[in-house]
């Protein structure tokens, strides 16, 4: 007997037959059918969102061209004229309103002077200056004596309501005697006031103590 | 072959949304907020209506006499030949003729009155300067009538300086205003 040996180590028999199809080709293609279902899927939700955002957008001009159209009827409606009127008187109502608040006058100066001037003092110049700093009061004048200047320039250190920094300078004697003086002061702002000048004349308020008449004729 | 067609689908894909999807995206957010300004303004349409129609009943109340004198205390304009007129009614009272006047408009930034609250600067000022001669017991007469006129005035400057004869050649500046 003829001794049987295996002459290859190549195993005789069936081969591929014997090997299941599916074995190693089964996952790849499963790989590359969700790769397409994917891919598929991306194209077709990129296309569907830009469709949507597409009609969207045209929704949302044709929703503005209508609402401009509706926007312009309400206009109409609303009779810009008459609006017009109506903003112009309240912006007229509330400006006069500021302005009377801070309209000033400066008779109350003159009521001032009339009443507390001594009839030994007269003043020659006169200048109100309303600058952005304030109201600034300048007068020469002359007095008969260095008397009669100290008791004119006390009526203005007791009138503390309505002068401050009351400087009186440029003191010289003319030839008749008279002292020639220059009085500069800051007039205060709430004694100019008009709203306070209405808001007291059934109050008035208190006038430093009469002493004479005008003086600034000559 | 297969797998390129799907490599293609992805690169469209992604082309598409970048190209005309991302951008198209940001404009509709702008078109959003337009549109909802749109219809909040459409939606105060009604009620502003009503308002006006409150505030032109309340206008209705008002004499027409009293807006025209409103009128005379803040023209329209500044109106310099009227001003005249108007200052020389006043000292044309007391015998007084303005000698020359001169109007200065000033810039809108150097008002120096009061600034309204949520109106600030409807209102524009002129610098009005003129000069005259009268006696001090006029000039004051015509000052009163000056600071109380219906248009309203304020003085800036007097300046004036007595003389022998009893008549003074005074300077007055007043700043006047109007509704711009």
């Amino acid at each position: 007997m003829q001794p049987q040996f295996q002459s290859s180590f190549i195993p005789k028999g069936p081969t591929s037959s014997s090997i299941p199809s599916g074995g190693m080709n089964m996952p790849r293609r499963k790989q590359m059918d969700l790769f397409s279902f994917a891919a598929s899927a991306l194209f077709t939700l990129s296309i569907v969102l830009a469709g949507g955002v597409f009609l969207y957008q045209l929704f949302l001009n044709y929703s503005i061209s209508q609402m401009k159209g509706e926007l312009e009827s309400a206009r109409a409606a609303l009779e810009p004229e008459t609006v017009n009127t109506l903003i112009r008187l309240n912006s007229r109502l509330v400006s006069t309103e500021s302005l009377i608040k801070n309209h000033q006058i400066i008779t109350p100066i003159f009521d001032f002077l009339e009443i507390s001037t001594p009839k030994t003092v007269r003043y020659t110049d006169f200048n109100f200056n309303n600058t952005t700093k304030g109201p600034e009061l300048i007068i020469q004048g002359q007095a008969v004596s260095y008397a009669a200047l100290a008791a004119a320039a006390e009526t203005f250190d007791k009138a503390d309501t309505y002068f401050a920094s009351t400087v009186f300078s440029d003191l010289k004697l003319d030839d008749k005697g008279n002292v020639i003086f220059t009085l500069r002061t800051q007039v205060k702002p709430a004694a100019l006031s008009y709203e306070r000048t209405v808001k007291t004349i059934e109050a008035p308020a208190v006038i430093p103590e009469a002493t004479t008449t005008v003086t600034t004729t000559p | 072959m297969k797998s390129s067609s799907n490599i293609a689908l992805i690169v469209l894909a992604i082309g598409l949304f970048f190209s005309f999807t991302s951008p198209a995206y940001q404009e509709i957010k702008t078109l959003q907020a337009s549109a909802g300004e749109y219809r909040s303004v459409i939606d105060n349409a009604s009620h502003i209506a009503e308002t006006r129609d409150a505030l032109l009943v309340n206008y209705e109340s008002i004499p027409k006499v009293e807006i025209d004198r409103l009128s005379k205390v803040l023209p329209d304009n500044i109106d310099a030949v009227r001003l005249a007129l108007d200052l020389d009614t006043i000292a044309g009272r007391y015998g007084v003729a303005i000698k020359d006047l001169q109007v200065e408009t000033k810039p809108n930034q150097n008002l120096t009155l009061a600034v309204l609250p949520d109106h600030s600067q409807s209102y524009q000022s002129a610098t009005v300067t003129f000069s005259f001669v009268s006696n001090y017991s006029n000039f004051a007469k015509l000052l009163t009538d000056l600071e109380k006129s219906l248009r309203i005035m304020d003085v800036k400057s007097v300046i004036f300086k007595a003389a022998e004869t009893g008549l003074y050649e005074h300077r007055v500046t007043v700043s006047t205003y109007w509704l711009k």
